[in-house]
């Protein structure tokens, strides 16, 4: 079932791919382990978006406890942040780049411990393989 | 030089373990050659970013060579005391100048397999000691065991001080890393590969790692500003005064051909 993306029933349709992806059970077995692993997703608007969108997912030891569009491109409860203009999301998302380049080539900010999510690269490439597959329908660009 | 070798075959099976026997072989004035690498153990396929791959546990080799004459050889015991291998797999005594040429096999085995003939994006770098086995597990865990064939994963550990030439970019530190993936790719598959291999080189540096340049290196100009840091522009005066027209780097280094 194809499901908009920005809306609950995409964050709870997230939250049952991670929980029963076996790829991010074992990569992120130790994400979070004793620290903030909560991330919080954001899309910033450009002529792909007409609004920015921030996701934060509640993680821990390798599963998710809750997904959630928030307003504004911050939130207490976030250990770590990624953020990117939509269009680069969507090449992330449609896997036309990889989300690890994106972050290496700066084009994806990073708040929080950049190492810590270094050493986790598994885990958080599970997590937006789980995102990435999700049939999707992305919102279109707005005319003018 | 001394007329024969003793090799000690060890092999580890945690990277960190190594890494202290590593320094500790290092320190101590009982060795004349040390050489290691990264062995993988396939051991089926799991998803990675959802498409499946075969992985692997990855082992580590470590030859220890002391040289010696046949009338006083070495006491195995002593040389090996305070190393933790997971397994003492063989000892080989070898005449040096044998010892000397023992890669050149090797060497012919990739020929006659045909690897020879592929594309060597070898991405090589040299870590520092602190961060080296945090890089080297995560690089590792994606590293498909087919890398061995007509390839190899590098693996030493150095002295920081051993080099001394000026523009060889190594991290700071008393010991350091070597650490590399030099993979054998059909030119078919350079497309899906390039990528990869480009996150694996920025992955380096972001742990930093000073790239090795013998390989394949695809820096931006500011890449290249930041690899020789003091030295760039220094460097950069040097070559427009003795190699104005950039004969010896055509395609490497972006120096411009002086006006």
């Amino acid at each position: 079932m194809t499901l908009t993306f920005g809306t609950d029933a995409w964050a709870a349709a997230l939250v049952a791919r991670i929980n029963a992806s076996s790829e991010y059970r074992n990569a992120a077995a130790k994400w979070g382990d004793g620290w903030n692993g909560n991330v919080l997703l954001v899309f910033t608007a450009d002529d792909a978006l007409p609004s920015t969108h921030a996701l934060l997912v509640e993680l821990a030891n390798g599963a998710c406890r809750g997904a959630s569009f928030v307003p504004g491109v911050a939130h207490p409860n976030a250990g770590f942040g990624l953020k990117a203009p939509f269009s680069v999301w969507k090449d992330v998302l449609s896997r036309k780049t990889l989300a690890a380049t994106a972050i290496l080539t700066g084009k994806m900010a990073v708040e929080g411990d950049r190492m810590t999510l270094l050493k986790h690269t598994a885990a958080h490439r599970a997590l937006i393989a789980c995102a990435a597959s999700i049939d999707t329908e992305f919102p279109t660009a707005s005319a003018g | 030089m001394k007329p024969m070798t003793r090799t000690y075959y060890l092999l580890y099976d945690d990277l960190r373990v190594f890494l202290e026997d590593a320094r500790r072989a290092m320190d101590t004035s009982r060795w004349d050659h040390l050489e290691s690498w990264g062995a993988p153990c396939a051991q089926g396929t799991r998803p990675v970013g959802g498409m499946r791959q075969v992985f692997a546990k990855w082992f580590y080799p470590f030859h220890l060579t002391v040289e010696y004459d046949p009338a006083s050889p070495p006491d195995d015991a002593m040389m090996l005391e305070g190393l933790r291998p997971y397994d003492n797999l063989y000892t080989d005594d070898c005449p040096t100048i044998e010892f000397l040429e023992r890669m050149l096999p090797v060497f012919e085995l990739w020929k006659k397999a045909g690897t020879w003939e592929f594309m060597h994006p070898w991405i090589e770098c040299v870590l520092p000691w602190d961060t080296a086995a945090d890089c080297i597990e995560q690089v590792l865990a994606d590293t498909p065991p087919g890398i061995q064939v007509g390839g190899h994963v590098l693996l030493w550990p150095a002295k920081g001080a051993t080099s001394r030439s000026k523009n060889f970019m190594v991290p700071a530190g008393e010991n350091l890393v070597g650490f590399g993936l030099l993979p054998a790719i059909p030119q078919k598959f350079w497309n899906e590969m390039r990528e990869r291999l480009e996150n694996v080189s920025r992955m380096m540096l972001m742990f930093g790692a000073k790239r090795y340049l013998s390989g394949w290196v695809n820096f931006t100009p500011d890449e290249w500003k930041d690899h020789f840091g003091a030295r760039w522009d220094e460097l950069v005066a040097l070559k427009r005064r003795y190699d104005p027209d950039a004969v010896l780097n055509p395609g490497f280094l972006p120096f411009d051909v002086a006006p």
